[in-house]
């Protein structure tokens, strides 16, 4: 009888515990949103580089390209909110030059494309341009997570051929996920 | 991840402090299971038989910087600010522990010569994660907001185990004064996974004169994630039987010992002391070590612009990139043997016994025999060796024998993190049947989830004497 009551009172004590004032239901709200920044692509051409293009030789351009492997990831479809893609172009050729960037698929089908216009140096007094594009809506985060290639050119419309100098370009990526 | 999340804060709740701070059982000798704290401890029966898969059921979690209510309280504050502050608020001491052992079998008994013996086994599952701190930040916020932050990879402190323990002990009384004990354990590991001794940082630095606008810096990175059944056992064609093999001595085994002391220094001071799992366990069987190692600076993608003719494929600069990344930082799975220490615990305690049992009796103790006095007041010490440094407590208790059937004890425990934990216990001898039931934390009982550490500990026994 004393065993059943001493049973009886630790199953009270237990039962008696409970947790209070707390809602596990909040854990479905729980999202992590880290930030993390990435370097992209980097590169110094010098005027050499250059080859004519286009049907007529009309245009001196230099292009090439990269795998992206991971902006079509699923998990990357599903997460990103925002992404930011910068270049700083340094210049110190006397010419003005374009640079485009298109994001593409395996396929080639491009999905995004931008354009940067970079203006003339020279050795002595080089220019630095910078360009901040931004990803942050649907119609644009789209076409982005859509891609899993980049194409960087850059060209000028007049020939570059014996002008000093050399065009340099670093470029940061950033990623805003939530999941 | 959201649930897994909520799970290992629910699992976790808690500072927890001490697994297998078992601070009540300790000492009393009431309870037989307090043999497998110290084996000196002096049984006043002479035989004890536990009632299988009854007699030990022991529940520890905890954790040292944050408690479910920290997180999960109800709060007009979003529940991702709780968070944020709450990995501000820890900090790579931190850590989070689970502890739970059953006992499978037990029995003690004392032979002509007047020595205790006993022999068991129990299933234990012991789990301890310090709290990465840099790694959460990083999961957490991402490395935008820490450029030129170096965090720290050797934060990645996890180990876990499941195993049983088959054991045999003996404790004798050399002289008036001394009590020795000491109990031979065998270890038969079910899984282990762990990851220690890691190091390495990772940065992401902006310098200038650099090729590109950051460089991620890995440096002198030494990873290892050591398991052992886990593949076993998932892969088995039925879990449950490979389980059963796997703890009746058909995994990974391992040999301990637990010593123990109880001396009187005089009639009513009495200090006990203990060392408890004393040894290791050998991997060899399914063993899985993932291996990552190496220095790798990373500073994007560097383009060339070749001259390419036509129908000519382009350089393949990301496969280039992941390539060089394999080849500045080999990862490897490899399934050579490794020793596993088993975290050795140690208790010791220093106590005044007083009392007497009933009013008018010559008899200032229960028994002429022993110093079994009717109170006793001490203090108690306890400290577990864990991967980064030993984990402390230290305890003030009082125990009373309220009836001839019924004692109890209560203990004040202060430890680097807490110190308002009262736990209590009581033992009753209801006949030949034994019961008693401890718990830690009572202050914070009334809500487990405000409390940083709970415990639990009860268990049935059959105890007969020859008197």
């Amino acid at each position: 009888m004393r065993l059943k009551a001493l049973f009886l009172l630790a199953l009270v004590f237990c039962l008696s515990s409970c947790i209070k004032d707390t809602d596990f239901e909040q854990a479905d709200q729980i999202t992590l949103s880290p930030e993390y920044e990435l370097d992209l692509v980097y590169f110094t051409v010098d005027t050499s580089m250059f080859e004519s293009s286009g049907e007529l030789g009309e245009a001196f351009k230099v292009t090439d390209t990269t795998n992206v492997r991971f902006l079509d990831d699923s998990f990357i479809q599903e997460s990103l909110v925002r992404a930011e893609v910068f270049f700083r172009l340094t210049n110190s050729i006397p010419r003005d030059f374009q640079l485009e960037v298109e994001f593409m698929t395996l396929t080639n089908e491009v999905q995004y494309q931008f354009d940067i216009p970079i203006a003339a140096g020279t050795v002595a007094a080089p220019v630095i341009t910078e360009h901040l594009e931004v990803f942050d809506t649907a119609a644009e985060l789209g076409p982005l997570t859509s891609s899993s290639r980049v194409v960087i050119s850059v060209s000028s419309p007049e020939t570059v051929e014996a002008l000093d100098g050399t065009l340099n370009l670093q470029s940061k990526s950033a990623y805003f996920l939530e999941y | 991840m959201r649930n897994l999340l909520a799970f290992l804060f629910v699992l976790l709740m808690g500072t927890g402090m001490l697994a297998q701070n078992k601070t009540i059982v300790f000492g009393y000798e009431d309870i037989p299971q307090s043999l497998l704290v110290n084996p000196a401890a002096d049984m006043p029966q002479d035989f004890h038989a536990g009632l299988p898969g009854l007699s030990q059921v022991y529940l520890h979690g905890g954790s040292s910087g944050v408690s479910a209510f920290d997180i999960f309280q109800e709060s007009s504050v979003d529940i991702n600010q709780r968070i944020t502050e709450a990995i501000a608020g820890m900090s790579f001491r931190d850590f989070f522990t689970v502890n739970q052992q059953l006992e499978i079998l037990s029995a003690g008994w004392r032979n002509k010569k007047g020595d205790y013996w006993s022999a068991g086994l129990y299933q234990e599952l012991d789990v301890l994660a310090y709290f990465p701190e840099d790694l959460a930040d990083l999961a957490w916020e991402g490395n935008r907001n820490y450029i030129g932050r170096s965090f720290d990879l050797g934060q990645l402190s996890v180990t876990s185990e499941v195993l049983m323990v088959y054991h045999v002990g003996i404790s004798r009384q050399f002289n008036k004064n001394l009590r020795v004990g000491a109990r031979a354990k065998l270890y038969s590991n079910i899984a282990h996974a762990s990851s220690t001794g890691n190091q390495g940082t990772f940065v992401t630095t902006e310098t200038p004169g650099t090729v590109n606008i950051y460089e991620h810096i890995v440096t002198n990175a030494d990873l290892e994630l050591r398991t052992s059944g886990i593949d076993a056992i998932s892969e088995a064609g039925s879990p449950g039987r490979e389980v059963a093999k796997r703890a009746m001595l058909g995994g990974n085994l391992g040999v301990g010992v637990d010593l123990g002391i109880s001396y009187d220094w005089n009639r009513n001071w009495t200090f006990d002391a203990s060392i408890l799992d004393l040894g290791f366990v050998y991997h060899s069987n399914d063993v899985k070590r993932y291996t990552a190692r190496g220095d790798y600076v990373l500073n994007g993608i560097e383009f060339i612009f070749p001259p390419l003719s036509d129908g000519q494929r382009t350089v393949d600069y990301y496969r280039r990139l992941t390539d060089d990344l394999d080849e500045a930082f080999p990862r490897d799975t490899l399934t050579t043997a490794y020793l596993q220490m088993r975290p050795t615990k140690v208790n010791a305690a220093i106590s005044y016994g007083f009392g007497t049992f009933g009013e008018g009796e010559d008899c200032n103790c229960l028994n002429k025999e022993s110093t079994r006095w009717r109170e006793r007041l001490g203090l108690q010490f306890f400290s577990v060796i864990r991967p980064r440094r030993p984990h402390m407590a230290l305890s003030a208790f009082y125990y009373r024998r309220l009836t001839g059937f019924l004692s109890a004890k209560v203990a004040y425990t202060v430890d680097e993190y807490s110190a308002s934990n009262l736990g209590a216990g009581f033992a009753a001898d209801i006949g030949p049947v034994n019961f008693y039931f401890t718990v830690d934390n009572i202050l914070r009982y009334g809500n487990v989830a405000r409390a940083k550490n709970v415990s639990l500990q009860l268990g049935l026994n059959l105890k007969l004497s020859s008197e």
